[in-house]
């Protein structure tokens, strides 16, 4: 069995240690996609914290050890979408809390567009987006994490690129472009 | 411009991490949660009969006298619960029907009844034989959100196994096995899941119940004897028998120096007698108290059933896996025995 697998089993097996030491090799990336969704830091500390507390409360029911970073982030985005419903929150932009400095090169007006853009679209593309090309999970992994038919994770993938480059550039995409992902 | 992709690689670096909040959360979550428990889930594939069993579905959650709920419990599908597994997928159990204390208690919620057909107490684990009755496929096998407590006493470890049963829904074996400070002559017993879940889908339900189960008085043996290898020490406590059960402790030590933040030790048992019968040792579970030396000097309780009574003696064939994030090893340690 290999390495970090058998820490996870052992976590599934009650161990309190190695499950709080795995959420912390974890935490980055929770953090980042409970923010991403939520746009400020107090939303993100809330659904990080019920994400740990679910991930305890359930990891007895994890079956197979080499899914466990599939599984924690499916719990992160389940609860922040969960909050989102909730609360009906209407975020306008100037609500926003993201951070203001992207290190890239370009005009300001480019820099407030990049900083935004991401944060402007609809949830489900955002979702894919962020899973596909920040945490590198395959198309595979993400309808895992989503619960939806790699169909539409590949539909939503390419409709996703293609309002962030139109929102970028204003230039239409051919949505029917055949990329490999 | 730079690809879309790169926007969004550079989108997520940008959020600041506040690490040290993070960690605080983690850290307290596992402080309030009091009732985290050490549990071993176990799958089994479905098992089929072919009888078939009408199942009235009544509304809400009902609480059955015991007479009724014994009549549901020998179900003519499955008949007792520990004979039924002891006599196909579970041979451990196949002694337990006859001398395990009959329960019978019911609830019934959203087409789902719940039955605690009978349920054993030796004194370390309870284990109970348990019927789920519904007419739909959960999936193969079951778990439950909220696991069986004993009152007045400290959450341990719990572990289930249900196997589909057609024309019944599901029958299973739960086990738990609490910290008891002192082993009490009888355990007060309360379950109340909120979720029943399957690999298929899953449903919520309102079930509640409580029973209690008598000591079945076990017989003592100290051991106190350690064996020791490249920094992984195994301290043998004793061993509990019962006509059911034999239960053996151990405690694994831990050189502090082995030890760095992701490294995981778990010490296992197997066994033979001296007829050459060959057991599996599975643990219930294992813990650690405040006096331990590292948090993987954890104390573990292990169970082994059917053992060939013509045997006298056991020996036990120690190993641990020391795990890091590099891989895993094995320790290999002295046999010891125990006298039957």
């Amino acid at each position: 069995m290999p390495k970090k697998e058998r820490l996870v089993k052992k976590a599934i097996k009650g161990d309190q240690n190695t499950l709080q030491l795995l959420l912390k090799e974890e935490k980055d990336k929770l953090y980042k996609m409970a923010f991403i969704h939520m746009k400020n830091e107090h939303d993100a500390l809330e659904v990080f914290q019920q994400t740990v507390l679910e991930v305890i409360e359930s990891i007895h029911q994890l079956r197979n050890p080499a899914y466990f970073s599939t599984w924690v982030t499916r719990i992160c985005i389940n609860v922040s979408l969960k909050e989102i419903r909730n609360n009906k929150k209407i975020v306008t932009m100037e609500s926003y809390s993201i951070p203001d400095v992207i290190e890239i090169s370009g005009s300001i007006e480019e820099k407030m567009d990049l900083t935004n853009v991401l944060y402007e679209l609809d949830d489900k593309y955002k979702s894919v987006l962020v899973l596909r090309f920040f945490h590198d999970f395959t198309v595979k992994q993400i309808a895992d994490i989503l619960g939806c038919p790699e169909g539409t994770v590949k539909t939503n993938l390419h409709r996703g690129l293609s309002l962030l480059k139109t929102k970028l550039k204003g230039v239409y995409m051919d949505e029917r472009r055949n990329e490999n992902y | 411009m730079k690809d879309e992709t790169k926007i969004i690689e550079d989108t997520m670096e940008a959020i600041p991490v506040p690490s040290e909040k993070l960690d605080s959360i983690i850290e307290n979550s596992f402080k309030s949660n009091a009732q985290f428990r050490k549990r071993t889930v176990k799958k089994r594939a479905g098992y089929v009969l072919a009888a078939t069993l009408a199942i009235s579905i009544l509304g809400g959650t009902v609480m059955l006298n015991p007479a009724m709920a014994n009549m549901i419990s020998q179900l003519p599908v499955i008949g007792n619960v520990f004979d039924y597994f002891g006599s196909t997928s579970k041979p451990a159990y196949k002694e337990f029907g006859q001398l395990a204390t009959d329960v019978g208690r019911t609830a019934e919620d959203n087409g789902v009844l719940i039955n605690i057909d009978q349920g054993v107490f030796d004194g370390t684990t309870i284990t109970m034989a348990v019927t789920v009755q519904t007419t739909k496929n959960y999936g193969s096998t079951l778990f439950f959100d909220g696991w069986p407590s004993v009152e007045g006493e400290s959450a341990g470890n719990a572990s289930n196994s249900f196997e589909r049963v057609k024309g019944l829904g599901y029958a299973g074996i739960m086990t738990i096995t609490p910290h008891f400070e002192k082993t009490p002559d009888e355990v007060d017993i309360n379950w109340e899941p909120k979720v029943l879940l399957g690999d298929k889908k899953e449903v919520k339900g309102d079930w509640k119940l409580n029973f209690s189960l008598p000591l079945i008085e076990p017989e003592v043996l100290t051991l106190n004897e350690l064996v020791e290898k490249d920094g992984v020490a195994i301290q043998f406590k004793e061993v509990r028998k019962t006509p059911l059960t034999f239960n053996i402790y151990y405690q694994q030590l831990v050189d502090p120096a082995l030890l760095d933040d992701l490294t995981a030790v778990e010490a296992e048992l197997k066994a033979t007698d001296d007829l050459g019968n060959e057991y599996e040792v599975p643990y219930n579970g294992g813990f650690t108290e405040g006096g331990a030396r590292t948090r993987e000097d954890l104390q573990w309780s292990a169970t082994i059933h059917n053992i060939d009574p013509q045997a006298t003696k056991l020996i036990f064939h120690p190993f641990a896996t020391v795990s890091t994030l590099e891989g895993s090893k094995k320790i290999y340690f002295e046999d010891i025995e125990v006298e039957l």
